[in-house]
């Protein structure tokens, strides 16, 4: 089955901020570390299906979009458990939204919890906006 | 050395021309190491490994690897050990079909961690640009 080349240009831009100092400091400061799962998504696929992607890897884990192959925009957030507070308090998200709409909410929100409808467990995304800075330059 | 005393011609220097050393980055010990696996879906992935040293990465493996339910397989993975950045291009049976193609050879010198550096994103490009054409080899 082939890769869709969008995933591929996720994954390039992703290694373009990993390439330089700037950009490896910038997922460092957001908490990126070492050995973390990256999973590259299309902005219009499902919260369900990429969070089923998520749920295979140890926490924390990254989630990379990208909208379109011409344009160098990465999208991240960052995927990890939420605390039992923070499961009461989440939001709830419908598994057939998209998640380039669930980035669009963390972005707003600064760090969103969620809670996907139908699943026991909830995440907090936090979005990495200024990534699309370092990759513009 | 005299010259010959009957041509009178200097003497043929048959001494080995001094190669310059190959490539060795430093110890790993030194270095901060950073790896990460990107997941591409459909069992399709990325690991990254990285040494940074001074801001530089002084050595990188980059492996394309699928998964099915026969397990994880290598596909493909460009990388500078030995003093050589390389490529390798795997069937199913893991031989490899390129047997480590020279992409350029890495001398010891002061640039040397800047160039490994320089490196990288075209590698890691080149890796991405020939991402399916190395999967549908290994499917052969």
């Amino acid at each position: 089955m082939n890769v869709e080349e969008v995933r591929l240009h996720a994954t390039r831009l992703f290694g373009r901020l990993m390439a330089t100092p700037e950009g490896r400091h910038f997922l460092a400061h957001n908490g990126f570390q070492s050995g973390q799962a990256v999973i590259v998504a299309q902005y219009d696929e499902t919260i369900q299906d990429v969070m089923a992607r998520v749920h295979a890897h140890r926490p924390p884990v990254t989630v990379a979009l990208a909208k379109d192959v011409d344009a160098d925009d990465l999208q991240m957030f960052e995927v990890r458990p939420a605390d039992r507070q923070a499961l009461d308090d989440a939001a709830l998200a419908s598994p057939q939204a998209t998640i380039g709409m669930l980035y669009e909410a963390a972005q707003q929100g600064g760090g969103n919890t969620f809670r996907v409808t139908e699943w026991d467990q909830a995440a907090t995304a936090v979005s990495f906006p200024e990534a699309r800075q370092l990759l513009s330059v | 050395m005299g010259r010959n005393r009957k041509t009178g011609k200097k003497p043929v220097n048959m001494s080995p021309t001094p190669q310059p050393a190959l490539y060795r980055p430093p110890d790993e010990h030194l270095c901060e190491v950073v790896n990460y696996p990107v997941f591409l879906g459909d069992g399709h992935s990325l690991h990254v490994h990285q040494r940074l040293y001074r801001n530089f990465i002084v050595w990188f493996a980059i492996m394309q690897r699928f998964e099915n339910a026969a397990g994880i397989h290598d596909v493909a993975r460009i990388d500078c050990c030995h003093g050589m950045l390389h490529r390798h291009v795997f069937d199913r049976q893991g031989v490899d079909l390129m047997d480590q193609q020279p992409i350029a050879t890495l001398y010891s010198g002061s640039e040397s961690w800047a160039t490994v550096d320089s490196h990288f994103t075209p590698m890691y490009d080149r890796m991405l640009s020939e991402y399916m054409a190395n999967h549908r080899r290994w499917c052969q």
